[in-house]
């Protein structure tokens, strides 16, 4: 892939997967890498840096007699998710009416 | 690297971390291993890269919170720990040999001249307290304008050091600040390649 996930991005991709369903380190990063090329360490950082920021919780089970801990999204991260959301659409928008894929903002 | 090694070796290099810091990445990724279903003799750096790829990813996530915790409240305690990320970042960092030598030297030129002035300045402010002290016994035998003149002169020279301290305290803040961006600068071409 040429255009690059930058931090914003890929926070918002991550809210967006445990906004679904509550998701452990690997399967979340399964589930981005399906669409998007991204190297397995990446998303510790981006763990990391939501749940200080408040945006993702954490809760610990057993599995197989050992532990696997859940990320969970916080009411702070739905909201975040939401803004990152409209901003994603405001983007986007503006990028197709340059790339011309699209007329102009208001059409639908 | 089998995976027992690169664990070792992970922690090595995150030691300077907070202990719960620490802990929390080293279970990470015992965890994601796991999920992998990647033994202890398994070979680990073909899916997650080196240690030190791994840990300069976290150690730069740690220096962006920083960054912004530098922002909103730049104390001493904060400088402090801004170079202190700064080296363990440079310890783990991922570039070409030649530009750690080069920021390690502009790094440690910095240090110095911090040190230097700070030396100085303590001296110049010791000197300055000791005249000033010194001097106090001559308000007592002087008379006048004379004893007014020479308080004066104690109160001024207290007050320089003063000053300068928190001249000094100011100046190492903003070098801690310009340490960070220094090293972020010279290091983002490395961790792009590793991020993404």
């Amino acid at each position: 892939m040429i255009y690059q996930l930058t931090a914003p991005l890929l926070d918002a991709c991550v809210l967006g997967i445990v906004s679904k369903e509550d998701a452990y380190g690997y399967t979340l990063t399964q589930q981005v890498r399906e669409l998007i090329d991204v190297s397995e360490s990446t998303l510790y950082p981006v763990l990391r840096r939501l749940k200080k920021d408040n945006l993702l919780d954490t809760y610990d089970n057993s599995y197989q007699g050992r532990n696997r801990r859940y990320y969970t999204i916080t009411p702070q991260g739905r909201k975040k998710l939401d803004f990152y959301c409209d901003e994603w659409k405001i983007y986007k928008d503006k990028i197709d009416v340059l790339m011309d894929l699209k007329e102009d903002l208001k059409d639908e | 690297m089998n995976k027992k090694i690169f664990m070792r070796q992970l922690e090595a290099k995150l030691r300077g971390l907070p202990k719960d810091e620490q802990k929390d990445a080293l279970e990470y990724y015992e965890e994601y291993f796991a999920d992998m279903g990647i033994g202890d003799d398994d070979d680990v750096t073909q899916v997650v890269g080196t240690p030190k790829d791994v840990a300069h990813n976290i150690l730069n996530e740690c220096l962006t919170k920083q960054e912004e915790e530098n922002v909103k409240n730049n104390s001493v305690k904060n400088s402090v720990k801004s170079i202190w990320l700064v080296i363990l970042g440079i310890m783990a960092a991922p570039v070409a040999l030649p530009l750690i030598i080069a920021f390690a030297a502009v790094a440690f030129s910095l240090f110095i001249t911090v040190v230097a002035v700070g030396v100085s300045a303590v001296a110049c402010g010791i000197t300055a307290i000791i005249v000033g002290v010194a001097l106090i016994p001559g308000v007592i035998w002087a008379s006048g304008v004379q004893s007014t003149f020479i308080l004066g002169v104690c109160l001024l020279f207290i007050g320089i050091t003063i000053l300068m301290t928190m001249l000094l305290i100011e100046l190492a803040k903003a070098i801690a600040v310009l340490l960070l961006k220094l090293y972020k600068k010279i290091t983002k071409k490395g961790v792009v390649k590793n991020e993404y």
